[in-house]
Order: C-alpha cells, then structure tokens, then sequence
C-alpha cells in the first residue's frame, strides 16, 4: 500500500502556480515559468504525451518515495531527544525542491491506462483544477516548512511539520488510489 | 445477573467479558478508521487494543480459571477426542474453541504489533515504533498489516460461524454467556474459580505502562 500511497502523493502536482524561482525560494504565484527540473524532464505541459508512460511513472514513484523518506526522516529526528537540525533542514529541502516539479509528473498516458501499477487516480486528469490546487498548496506549505526549519527553532518546526503532512493527505485523500 | 437461578453458574469473569466486548467494538473501529483515513484515531484504537491484548496475556496467565491458557490449550489428543465427542462437558473453551480464540489473540497481536511500525504515508501519522524502522521497511510492513487484516477477518468469520453451529445444530446459546458471565450447567460442573480482584488491577496497571511505554516510542 505505501506502494500506492506513491502514486497516491502524484495527487501533490501543483500544476500552475509555480512561479517562483527555486533560488529565492519565494512562491509568488505568477506565471508559466516551469521549474528548470521539470523542463529537463520535458514534462513541462501536463497536457503533452510521454513517450515511456511506464517510465515516467516509475521516476515519479521514486521522486515520491524520496519525498516521503524525507517527511519520515524529519519525524524520526523530531522523535530524538536531541533532533538533528541540519538533517530536518536537509529533508525540508528536499521536499520544498521536489514540490514544485509534482505537477510535471503527470502527463496524459500515465495514469491506470499505461498499464502498470500506478495509485494514480483518473481525477487527476478530469479535475486538473482541483489536482493544481491541492499541488499549488503543497509548494506553498513546503516553502512555508523549509523557512521554519531554516530557523532551527524546534518548536516552530514540531508545529509546522504538521500543516505539511496535511498538505500531503489532502492530495493523497482526493487523488490517491486505495491498494 | 443478582438471582441467577441455582442451575446458573458462573462461566466467564469481568476481565474476559470486558476485553470480548471490547474487541468486538474496536475492531470495527479500527478498521473503519483506517478507511477514512483518520489515522490519529486509528492509532488511539491502536493503543486501546495494545493495552487490552496485553492485559489479556496476563489474564491468561493469573486470572480466573476460565481466562487462563492452561485451562484451554490441549494437545491434538484432547482436540481430537472432543470433536469425536468424547470431551467430558466442563465450562470454559473446549479444546478446538481454545485454539480459535488463541489464534484470534495471536493473529490480534501481530496485527498490532505490524501497526506499531507502520505508517499512512501522508507524513502525518507513524507507528509509535515507526522510527526504529526505514522508509522501506515501514512501507512492507504496513502492505503486512493490510494483508493480516484479512486473516483476522478470517478467523473471525470462523469464529461466528462456530456461534452458529453451536446456536442452530447443537442448540447451545454462547453469546448470552459471554453478556451475563454465566450459563446453565449440571450439578456436577464445577463453576469459574474466581480470583481476587488486586490481581486484575495489577494485570491492567501493568498493561497500560507497557502500552504507554511502546506508545511513547519505546525510549530505554
């Protein structure tokens, strides 16, 4: 099932609204400005056909397997008695680096159609609205969280780790597949 | 249950009855919890099932005569001549009974146990023990609380169909005694031996620590 809940994160795309530059790491919400990694990927429009569905399915899988040992590591470190802060900072850039891709993850042919196992739900595509909400939300949270943690407050973080663990469920609730 | 007629006696104590009902309500529960995804929910019924399964072990061991291990677990022999119809009528579990509420105790356990490692994923909710375990590991061991589930669902069909049978075919009513504590029995049947009330309270007092220790992570 954590399986799924891979494919299940993809709900995370935050399709439009990545303007921000990923150096200043500001999410102002402006334009058509794709994140450079997401245009090496050439999955810039969500709207294009891929190639290797298979393939593309498999990367976003394991972007998403690292965007969720990130969450886990910054839990496990919020466990310790005396959390490693470099290391919550780390897994906070991970995820702030890897949210505003989520939306390019997605082109047309890579849902339960492609063939294999994918958690992927077909809302993706049928709401993109709401599928560009919910990954819009993700970028503004994971900023948001890697701000905190920049500040090395643990309080501040134990608080704010939440919100983005809700930012997740949110996408993984609407358009993640059960197992 | 204050005037019990004389041919009444007393089968199963409180503690026995508790934790029966318990689970009945829990494991739904804990299911549909799941389900909706309300997982901080889901691992308070977690604990509450944690708290109760190892409070049941103990009572296995020091309770009243009914609750305890070695007054159900038999040998094949003893299994093998009750279903032959050979068993002497007693109260209590019957020698393939013992083992079904055994497995369901076991099956019970492991699935909490594979509870305490997993995780929703969302980065939200984690097994109390989730961090002694890796990312990858975590993800095969909740696949294992899904799938074991299904097994508990299983033994639990068994076990309402064994109600059944004993209800339809045999004409024998065990839920009103598993409600009450008590049951119509011969002179002879020697009833529960109870036993003091100190000993259910240190079996819980020592149920609930653990509990709270593996939920507060385990620390040593």
């Amino acid at each position: 099932m954590k399986f799924k809940s891979l494919m299940a994160a993809l709900a995370c795309v935050a399709i439009a609204g990545c303007g921000g530059s990923e150096s200043d790491g500001q999410e102002t919400a402006a334009g058509n400005d794709m994140p450079a990694a997401v245009q090496a990927d050439g999955q810039a429009n969500g709207q294009a056909p891929v190639a290797n569905a298979a393939e593309s399915i498999k990367t976003r899988q394991t972007h998403y397997k690292e965007i969720g040992r990130a969450m886990k590591g910054i839990n496990d470190e919020l466990k310790k008695d005396a959390p490693d802060v470099a290391a919550i900072q780390a897994h906070a850039g991970t995820i702030d680096r890897f949210a505003p891709q989520i939306q390019g993850w997605f082109p047309d042919g890579t849902g339960a159609e492609a063939g294999v196992k994918t958690g992927a739900r077909a809302e993706i595509w049928s709401k993109p609205e709401e599928f560009r909400k919910v990954a819009a939300n993700l970028v503004t949270e994971a900023g948001r969280f890697n701000a905190v943690a920049a500040t090395g407050d643990l309080a501040a973080i134990r608080e704010g780790v939440k919100p983005l663990g809700a930012a997740c469920k949110v996408c993984h609730d609407q358009f993640r597949a059960e197992d | 249950m204050a005037s019990a007629p004389a041919n009444r006696i007393a089968i199963w104590d409180w503690p026995v009855r508790i934790c029966h009902w318990l689970f009945v309500l829990l494991i739904p529960l804990a299911w549909w919890t799941a389900e909706e995804h309300m997982f901080d929910w889901h691992l308070r019924v977690g604990m509450l099932m944690l708290l109760l399964l190892v409070f049941r072990l103990i009572w296995g061991l020091i309770g009243s005569s009914t609750a305890r291990f070695a007054d159900f677990l038999k040998g094949p022999g003893s299994v093998l001549r009750y279903v032959r119809g050979g068993w002497p009528r007693r109260i209590g579990h019957n020698p393939l009974g013992g083992w079904s509420v055994a497995a369901l105790l076991g099956v019970m356990m492991i699935q909490v146990g594979l509870g305490l490692f997993a995780t929703d994923d969302d980065g939200l909710s984690y097994g109390p023990l989730n961090h002694f375990v890796s990312y990858e590991t975590a993800e095969q061991i909740t696949e294992l609380h899904e799938a074991n589930f299904n097994i508990l669902l299983a033994l639990i069909a068994v076990h309402i169909g064994a109600i059944l049978f004993y209800a339809l075919v045999k004409r024998e009513g065990l839920v009103r005694p598993m409600l009450t504590g008590r049951g119509e029995a011969a002179a002879s049947v020697e009833p529960m031996r109870r036993v003091g009330k100190w000993r259910a309270l240190l079996a819980l007092f020592l149920a609930w620590a653990f509990a709270g220790w593996i939920f507060a992570g385990a620390p040593l």
